[in-house]
């Protein structure tokens, strides 16, 4: 794709985003329009201005679609339709926007369709929806359905379909009751979605034979089917609708995201690039789904420069650098640019809350405190708002507030996933573990992506000394960071506590890798451990290694690995020395660092090097560290010594240490 | 509005802070704790009216200025007003106002097991606040208050804080050495953007606006004002003056939730206006918003003020229904307080109001009045209610007044139990009531001077805690007295030097017109201006029903008009018809003795003294029996008036002899003309007895001419023309009847010219 659009492209673009606008507005997706009108007002200011002034004719922005749009759709048969039934459409429009649904499903739909669902399929009991009396579908009329909606619009019957759909999701939350309530989770469900799959099933078999007319729902339909699929966990076949959906008509912003959503790796991903032709909005769907796989690699970050060049100004795509910026844990960075929004845009609340957990790993209590304020100021009922604030009260150690705040911002939008997985870390904190693994398990359920509810389930289940599950959880998130030391730290720890000391080990030894890849990377250490120089490895994951190594026996390796960890006292050895500067220093010493200098006086002491292991005493005295094992073991070594053990000798050579510790203490 | 955290509670917070770091030195510590403590307790009850007037209620910044910039901290050179200023900037973001509360932890004394947790954590400051002492309490109020905030509560807090210490922003700079950071938030110097950039509008845009009272004042601050105002109301029957109205009214606010006793305050300045609608409908207001907050104990006090209201409107027989459902509902909840207190209230409505009460008494549930005020007495002692057993008291010595023989003593014995007990228990309202009953018993026994005394206790004395009514019928008896004795003027000032605010209720306004019209009335009664006489009177007679005394004493002052005025029929008609009224509802005896001794006015005005002689006579026998001494006097000269016209001038001069100078002591000028002029009369009877031009004959006319002359001076004091005239002309009469015509001329003369000077002085007043 071209870095600079055309001057004729660009203007066909721009009209096809605003005739997007227009569509997504007429069938209610609002957050489509929004993102369409964003990406719309986003263009270079330059080829605005240059456009209108060069050509006069150029007003092809708010010139009605051209000739060679060629997704828009131009049946004369629906052009026909449409108008015939325009006041009745607008009327289904008004009462949408009033949020009656059903009365608006009511004006298209025939009254069998809209009001009795027809029971072929479905399991679901006659209890269901207050509707009134039903009455038992014959089987015969369902061939007539689809006939009876021939008479009507695609647009139309998309509105009163989408209308039946929200009507559902709009009683389910209802009946859900309280967060984490009894009826809340998978006991309610949404109990319109089998009739509208059910009706859009016929519709597409309908149009299919009958043959003739184009067999396609200008992508609306399919995209509303897709949704429907995807939520009755029909996942390929949702996939398969989504793809047709953004096929015909790609600038349906929300078909690429529930399409998105579908992914579970970027091997998927790759594959849907292949099936969708290549147009400016399966590029930003590249983005978009990269950065939601945690896949910030720089073919990614190229890629958003690219499509930044033609939408400068985008909220939108910055959003998406920070959030990359994020996942590969280079905060400044990720802050920065969000300060920046922050300062474009006041008013703008989106992906606040990423902009929050930002401020909140780098403890910027005030400024996460005037995030919170803004936020509050602009809509304090938004589900975005509550999470800054609940992540403020978070760092704050107010634990109790904080869940009030995440329940709000659940309360607000169930499916608000960072609610959901902040409120399992703070219920983590408050020690009530069975609330934790409820929340990170909706965390989940919403995205299965999400690493960190992943992480947090194997974390409580580790708090509940369950290390097989924990085990499970953690191996999810690490599958999902594969670049995350932390995880497969986690994994190695809970390898070890299952008495696999062997894959232990080698999760371990991948947490070092992952560990040196970040290190080298451009930002800096993670998490806890900031300040991990260049070259340096986590003396704790060396440690933990060695101590795996000293339960399967082999003392030898355990030593060696001893050895490293205190190495990392003093840092790489001078070969580094003359790349890195300062960083190259080492960690110095640490509660780990002693414990293993402890374990390696032990060792020496118990093979007979009582020199060494005098020597390490004495540093372990010096230290201020476990003073009273190492006096006692110094006691025990000098008695061995004065009883001869090791020869004259070696008395000399231990005299000769300790003379010169106790000289220089 | 936030339920108790205010930016001037900020403040209050930043110096118990300074004070515990002890950055305060040791001689300004007691002025600073006195300002903080002064602003945190609950204002005192019996504090002087004063002190509140001048302090405003929202406690401004500039209060701080000036109560901590003349005190030296332990700083060289700083004030500590600049230690507070350094203290309040120092908050420079919302994070930090959220840490300076978590940070008020370190100043309390930590319980134990908490002390072992962070006994190395946090250095302790140079004074730790007991959990329990009063800063002590504030701070962890406050700090409860803080973390039950929710977030945008906190924040509106935190911008009214921003808002409230920006007039220290000049000082800020001037002082603060770090003079770069002059915002009040870092996070905007951050971001480096000026107040005109989008997201500063987001943030702060309401900034700019001037602070509302609204957002300076907590729940916790309007409820405590408002309790204030209705003990005031309640206990002192003062309406609220209209700037403080205003003020309320901008606290309240116009979205926030409005105090439920709000209603209440607003009720009682209802009802004091007179306005019965409204203050109907703000009653009902009040107890339906109380009524869902707490239990349904409230139902019998809504009642009870429903009583005590519509009793206040003159509608005693729903009162009397509303106030027996009182009770009713306070024996079936076992409420005894407000039990006894309606029965007291009945009580009182029962002497009050005798003449209404009667018809609706005979269906009541109570006994004879002794018996229900021995009921109240014991039930008061039992509950240790003791304004109501003081109160029974003095109704009990009230009815001895009323009705017992030879009862002052028992009545002095009641009032002394009474005030015993207010004296004991520090029952500060009692005292009104209780001065007052004291200065009634000794108004009956003609020791005026006395009375008056007691008056003077009250208004001197007590006038913070005394409930307004009470004040005012001592400032009306004094006045009244006052005119008595012909100090008309300064018995207007008197009246008229009532505070404005006591005008603002309706029925106390009232009472004051209604006093000043009787002193009006007497004034132009004496001096004989019939017109306007007329017309005060006229203006009297219609609506003072309200009020048993005055209208006692208008009836009273309009018979004596006519007696004047000559129209004795009338006059006569007058007095049966009281007479009557007073007979059925055994009334005052005082009152009733008064009408006979009107009857032998009468009589002898109209010239057949003789008839009267045994109205007199019963009149003077009862007075001396109940010891109401001044109808007794009056009773006496009359009797004797009757006895020199029967001849008897010695006995006549023998018992003027005898009353005469109690009546002086008394000082009621007019009765002391009255009966000097008797006096001489009796002297010029004895005088024609004797023999012709002998030495007694003369001795007795000088004497008469003596006792005319003091009967001149005492008329002249009231400014009885006509009764100064008469004494002139007796001696005019006198002289010529000695054969000294020049002089006889000489008194005609002065009688002339003190005539035609009254006459003049009446046209001027007229023009």
């Amino acid at each position: 794709m071209a870095a600079i659009l055309s001057e004729p492209a660009a203007a066909q673009l721009r009209a096809q985003l605003q005739n997007a606008v227009i569509q997504c507005s007429d069938r209610c997706l609002s957050q489509s329009a929004k993102w369409a009108a964003e990406i719309l007002n986003s263009f270079q200011e330059t080829t605005l201005v240059d456009g209108s002034e060069t050509e006069p004719d150029s007003s092809m922005s708010d010139a009605s679609p051209s000739d060679e749009d060629v997704f828009i759709l131009h049946d004369p048969i629906e052009v026909a339709l449409e108008k015939k039934e325009l006041p009745r459409y607008l009327l289904a429009k008004a009462y949408f926007d009033c949020r009656e649904f059903d009365r608006c499903a009511a004006i298209f739909l025939p009254a069998n369709v809209a009001k009795g669902p027809i029971r072929t399929s479905s399991p679901i009991h006659p209890q269901s929806i207050g509707k009134g009396k039903r009455k038992a579908t014959m089987p015969t009329e369902k061939r007539s359905i689809a006939v009876s909606l021939v008479g009507i619009s695609q647009k139309a019957l998309f509105l009163s379909l989408y209308a039946k759909y929200m009507s559902g999701e709009k009683r389910k939350d209802e009946e859900s009751e309280m967060i984490l309530g009894p009826a809340d989770g998978g006991v309610t469900v949404n109990k319109e979605l089998n009739d509208v799959s059910k009706i859009l099933e016929d519709w597409f078999s309908y149009r299919n034979t009958a043959g003739g007319m184009d067999s396609n729902g200008g992508g609306w339909l399919e995209y509303l089917y897709g949704i429907v699929l995807a939520k009755n966990k029909n996942e390929r076949l949702a996939k398969k609708w989504l793809l047709e959906s953004v096929r015909v008509y790609p600038y349906n912003w929300g078909a690429w995201v529930e399409l998105s959503s579908l992914l579970a790796t970027s091997d998927e991903l790759s594959a849907v690039i292949e099936q969708v032709p290549p147009n400016i909005m399966a590029f930003i769907f590249h983005i978009y789904s990269s950065q939601e796989l945690y896949q910030s690699t720089d073919r990614v970050h190229a890629n958003l420069n690219e499509i930044e060049s033609i939408f400068p100004t985008s909220s939108f795509l910055k959003t998406q650098r920070a959030l990359l910026y994020y996942h590969s844990k280079d905060f400044e960075e990720a802050e920065s640019i969000f300060s920046d929004l922050l300062q474009t845009d006041p008013y703008r609340i989106d992906s606040l809350d990423n902009y929050s957990n930002i401020l909140y790993v780098l403890d910027l209590k005030p400024k996460l405190a005037f995030l919170a304020q803004l936020a509050t100021a602009t809509d304090k009922f938004r589900p975005e708002t509550c999470c800054v604030v609940g992540n403020y009260f978070s760092l704050k150690s107010e634990h109790e507030k904080a869940v009030m705040y995440f329940r709000r911002a659940l309360m607000l939008d169930r499916n608000f996933l960072s609610a959901w997985t902040l409120m399992g870390h703070e219920y983590v904190e408050m020690k009530n573990t069975h609330a934790a693994i409820e929340s990170y398990r909706r965390a989940v359920d919403v995205n299965r992506k999400d690493y960190r509810a992943w992480y947090g389930l194997g974390q409580t289940y580790e708090v509940l000394e369950m290390h097989s599950y924990a085990l499970f959880y953690y191996q999810r998130a690490a599958s999902l960071r594969p670049y995350d030391p932390k995880m497969w730290m986690a994994v190695g720890q809970s390898f070890g506590r299952v008495g696999k000391c062997a894959n232990g080990i080698r999760s371990y030894k991948r947490a070092l890798v992952a560990g040196s890849y970040y290190d080298t990377g451009a930002g800096s250490g993670f998490g806890n451990q900031d300040g991990l120089g260049a070259g340096i490895l986590d003396p704790e994951v060396l440690y933990q290694i060695a101590l795996l190594y000293e339960r399967s026996q082999d003392n030898e390796e355990c030593a060696a690995y001893m050895e490293l960890t205190l190495a990392q006292e003093e840092g790489p050895e001078d070969q580094d020395t003359s790349d890195t500067t300062v960083e190259s220093i080492g960690v110095g010493v640490t509660p780990t660092t002693s414990k293993a200098r402890m374990w390696l006086a032990k060792w020496e002491y118990s093979q007979g090097g009582f020199q060494r292991s005098m020597e390490l005493a004495n540093e372990l005295c010096q230290d201020g560290v476990e003073v009273e094992d190492a006096k006692a073991l110094v006691r025990d070594i000098r008695a061995r010594v004065e009883k001869g053990y090791g020869g004259q000798g070696m008395k000399k050579q231990v005299d000769a240490v300790e003379k010169r510790y106790v000289r220089s203490t | 509005m936030s339920r108790y955290l205010t930016p001037p509670k900020i403040g209050l917070l930043a110096l118990v802070r300074l004070y515990c770091e002890g950055a305060i030195s040791s001689s300004g510590a007691i002025s600073i704790l006195s300002f903080i403590v002064s602003h945190l307790l609950p204002p005192l009850a019996e504090g002087s009216d004063d002190e509140h007037s001048t302090r405003s209620f929202t406690l401004p910044v500039s209060e701080f200025d000036k109560a901590t910039s003349t005190l030296s901290s332990i700083h060289p050179g700083q004030s500590v007003f600049d230690l507070l200023i350094h203290r309040l900037w120092s908050i420079d973001s919302f994070h930090a106002l959220h840490e300076f509360f978590s940070g008020l932890t370190d100043l309390l004394n930590h319980s134990k097991e908490r002390d072992n947790e962070s006994s190395f954590s946090s250095p302790p400051s140079a004074t730790v606040l007991s959990r329990t002492s009063p800063l002590g309490a504030f701070v962890r109020r406050a700090q409860l208050e803080f973390t039950r905030l929710q977030f945008n509560d906190a924040q509106k807090l935190w911008i009214a804080f921003l808002k409230y210490k920006s007039p220290t922003a000049a000082a800020w700079k001037r002082r603060s050495s770090a003079a770069s950071r002059i915002t009040f938030d870092v996070n905007i110097d951050e971001l480096g953007i000026g107040s005109d950039s989008d997201l500063f509008q987001v943030a702060y845009g309401t900034l700019h606006q001037p602070i509302h009272s609204e957002e300076l004042s907590s729940t916790d601050d309007i409820e405590r004002l408002l309790a204030f105002q209705a003990d005031k109301l309640q206990r002192l029957g003062i309406r609220m003056p209209h700037d403080m109205k205003e003020n309320l009214r901008g606290m309240v606010g116009p979205a926030s939730t409005v105090p439920s006793l709000s209603h209440f305050v607003s009720f009682f300045d209802a009802w004091r206006a007179g306005n019965y609608t409204s203050a109907f409908d703000n009653l009902h207001r009040y107890f339906d918003y109380t009524m869902q907050a707490r239990e349904k104990t409230f139902y019998q006090y809504a009642l009870l003020h429903m009583a005590i209201l519509q009793t206040d409107f003159g509608c005693l027989s729903e009162a009397i229904s509303a106030i027996n459902e009182t009770i009713a509902t306070a024996r079936e909840n076992q409420d005894m307080s407000c039990l006894n207190f309606s029965l007291g209230w009945l009580n009182h409505l029962n002497q009050a109001f005798p003449h209404q009460m009667r018809g609706i008494r005979d269906q009541g549930l109570n006994g004879s009045e002794r018996d229900a005020l021995n009921f109240l007495k014991l039930k008061a002692k039992e509950s240790k209610m003791f304004s109501l057993l003081s109160s029974a008291l003095l109704s009990e010595a009230r009815l001895d007044l009323s009705y017992g023989e030879r009862s002052i003593t028992k009545a002095f014995q009641h009032i002394y139990q009474a005030s015993h007990i207010n004296i004991r228990e520090n029952l500060s309202g009692g005292f009104g009531s209780q001065l007052l009953m004291h200065s009634a018993v000794f108004g009956r026994l003609g020791v005026e001077h006395l009375a008056s005394a007691y008056c003077d206790i009250i208004l001197k004395c007590y006038r913070p805690n005394v409930p307004t009514e009470e004040m005012l019928r001592a400032i009306c008896r004094m006045s009244f007295t006052a005119a008595r004795s012909g100090r008309y003027e300064h018995a207007i000032q008197m009246l008229e030097s009532v505070r404005p605010g006591v005008h603002r209720t309706l029925k106390f306004s009232q009472t004051i017109t209604g006093y000043l019209g009787l002193v009006k009335l007497l004034q132009a009664m004496r001096r004989s201006n019939r017109t306007a006489a007329e017309h005060i009177l006229q203006q009297l007679a219609t609506g003072f029903s309200f009020n048993p005394d005055l209208r006692t004493l208008i009836l009273q002052l309009s018979i004596m008009f006519h007696i004047r005025l000559g129209s004795l029929s009338k006059a006569f008609d007058l007095i049966e018809e009281l007479a009557n009224e007073l007979k059925e509802e055994t009334a005052d005896i005082s009152q009733r003795l008064y009408l006979l001794v009107m009857k032998a006015r009468l009589y002898a005005k109209a010239g057949e003294p003789q008839k009267g002689f045994s109205v007199a006579l019963r009149a003077a026998s009862t007075a001396h029996r109940f010891q109401a001494f001044p109808i007794f006097w009056e009773a006496i000269g009359f009797i004797a008036n009757i006895l020199s016209h029967l001849n008897e001038f010695d006995a006549a001069r023998r018992m003027l002899d005898a009353v005469i100078p109690q009546c002086l002591e008394n000082g009621d000028t007019e009765l002391c003309a009255l009966l000097y002029s008797f006096q001489a009369d009796a002297y010029m009877g004895l005088a024609g007895r004797a023999e012709e031009a002998g030495r007694r004959r003369t001795a007795c006319v000088s004497k008469a001419e003596v006792y005319i002359d003091r009967a001149r001076q005492h008329y002249k004091r009231i400014e009885d023309w006509r009764g100064e005239c008469e004494m002139l002309k007796k001696r005019a009469i006198i002289a010529r009847v000695r054969g000294d015509d020049n002089l006889a001329n000489d008194w005609a003369a002065q009688c002339l010219s003190v005539h035609n000077a009254a006459q003049e002085k009446m046209e001027n007043i007229v023009d």
